[in-house]
C-alpha cells in the first residue's frame, strides 16, 4: 500500500522523473555507443538527437572522432543537427528571448501593447525539479515510518516543525503545479496543503 | 543556456573537423550538417574547405551552408563561383547570396544576369528580388526581353518584390 502510494507519488513527479529517467537513457546510449555493432552505434546516435539533450554532446563527438563507418559518422552528425534545433529537453533557441544563466527564480513582467503589465514568476526548470526532488525525499523519509495518508501527513506537518520548514522552503522553489500533482493523489487538494502550513493564498 | 553554447560549439568543431575528411561523403554532410547548426557557426572552415575542394557535391553543400549562415563575410569568396565553368555551382552561388541578402553582392549578381545559362540568370534575378535594393532595378528591367521564360517570370517577380518592400517603408 505504502510502496503504491510511492510509486504514484514518483510517477506524478514528471519534472524529476524526466530528469532521472533522461539522464538514465542518455548514459545508457552513451555506453552503446562504443557498441562493436555499427549498426547499433548508428542507431544509439540517432536515440541520442531525439532525446534532444545538448549533454550527449561531447560522447557524440568523442564517437564522431573515432568511428570508420560512414553510416555511423553520418548518423552522428545528424544527431547534432537534431539536438540543436530541438528545444524539448533543453531549450537551445539561439536568441532566446529572456535568458537567465544559473537563475534561481525569475520575474518577469512585460507590458503588452494595451498598456497591461503581465507578470510572470517562473523557477528555473532545474530548481523545480529539484523542489520536487527535496518533496519526494521528504515523504519517502515520512513513508519509512508510517502509511501515506493525509492524515499522517497532516499530523506530520504539525508535530514536526522541521518537516513544515522544509516542505515551505520546497514549494517557495516550486511552484503550485508541481505540487499539485505529487499531493493530489495522496487525495490532499492543493489548498487544504497550503492551510496545513499556514500559507496564505 | 551558458552551458548550452559551449556544447553547440563543441558540435560545430568537431563537423568542421570533418570538412577536411578524405572521403568526399563525409565532407559533404559535414558541410550540410553545420548549415543547420544556426548562424553562429564561423565560416572560415568552410570558406578555407570551399578554396580547395575539388569535389561538386561537397562544393554545393558548402556554398549552400554559407548561404544558410548568411554571413556577408563570405561575399568576397563566394563570388568567385559565380564565373566558374560548372553551371550548377553557379547556380548555388547566386542563391547563396540571395540568401545572404547584402547589398555588397548586388553588382556582382547583376553581372549574372547576362550569364550564359538561363537558370543562372533567373537564380541571379530572384537573389537580387531578396536582398530587395531599388539600385537593381534598371538591371533587371534590361533583361525583361530575355529569351527564357522563366527568366523573364523571375524578373517580374524580384521587380515586384522591390517594389513592395519600398511600399512599405
Amino acid at each position: 500500500m505504502q510502496l503504491e502510494k510511492l510509486v504514484n507519488v514518483t510517477l506524478w513527479l514528471k519534472m524529476a522523473l524526466s530528469k532521472k529517467y533522461l539522464e538514465m537513457a542518455i548514459s545508457a546510449c552513451v555506453k552503446k555507443l562504443a557498441d562493436s555493432d555499427p549498426q547499433i552505434r548508428a542507431e544509439m546516435a540517432k536515440t541520442l538527437g531525439e532525446l534532444g539533450s545538448e549533454e550527449a554532446i561531447p560522447f557524440l563527438c568523442q564517437s564522431l572522432e573515432n568511428e570508420e563507418i560512414k553510416d555511423v559518422i553520418f548518423a552522428i552528425m545528424n544527431a547534432f543537427t537534431v539536438i540543436h534545433n530541438s528545444g524539448s529537453n533543453q531549450p537551445m533557441s539561439e536568441n532566446p528571448k529572456y535568458n537567465f544563466p544559473n537563475a534561481q527564480n525569475v520575474q518577469i513582467v512585460e507590458q503588452t501593447d494595451g498598456g497591461d503589465v503581465i507578470a510572470h514568476n517562473y523557477a528555473s526548470p532545474q530548481n523545480l525539479a529539484e523542489a520536487a526532488t527535496e518533496i519526494q525525499n521528504l515523504l519517502d523519509q515520512l513513508a519509512e515510518t508510517k502509511p501515506l495518508t493525509s492524515q499522517v501527513i497532516q499530523q506530520e506537518i504539525q508535530q514536526n516543525s522541521d518537516f513544515k520548514t522544509r516542505l515551505k522552503k520546497s514549494i517557495s522553489a516550486g511552484s503550485i503545479e508541481t505540487l499539485k500533482v505529487i499531493f493530489a493523489p495522496l487525495g490532499i487538494p492543493i489548498e487544504m496543503l497550503k492551510a496545513w502550513l499556514e500559507i496564505e493564498s | 543556456m551558458i552551458t548550452n553554447h559551449q556544447y553547440t560549439q563543441m558540435a560545430i568543431e568537431a563537423l568542421s573537423d570533418k570538412l577536411n575528411d578524405s572521403i568526399p561523403e563525409i565532407r559533404a554532410k559535414a558541410a550540410e550538417s553545420l548549415g543547420k547548426m544556426g548562424d553562429s557557426v564561423p565560416i572560415s572552415a568552410l570558406i578555407n574547405r570551399l578554396l580547395v575542394e575539388q569535389n561538386q557535391q561537397v562544393q554545393l553543400n558548402l556554398i549552400e551552408t554559407l548561404g544558410e549562415i548568411g554571413n556577408d563575410a563570405a561575399i568576397p569568396d563566394l563570388v568567385n563561383y559565380l564565373n566558374v565553368e560548372d553551371s550548377l555551382i553557379r547556380i548555388a552561388t547566386a542563391k547563396a547570396l540571395g540568401k545572404i541578402g547584402s547589398e555588397k553582392a548586388i553588382s556582382y549578381l547583376v553581372n549574372a544576369l547576362t550569364d550564359s545559362d538561363a537558370s543562372v540568370r533567373a537564380v541571379a534575378a530572384q537573389a537580387l528580388g531578396q536582398i530587395g535594393s531599388e539600385e537593381a532595378i534598371p538591371n533587371l528591367i534590361r533583361i525583361f526581353s530575355d529569351p527564357d521564360k522563366t527568366v523573364r517570370l523571375q524578373v517580374a517577380d524580384a521587380i515586384g518584390k522591390i517594389g513592395q518592400r519600398y511600399a512599405v517603408a
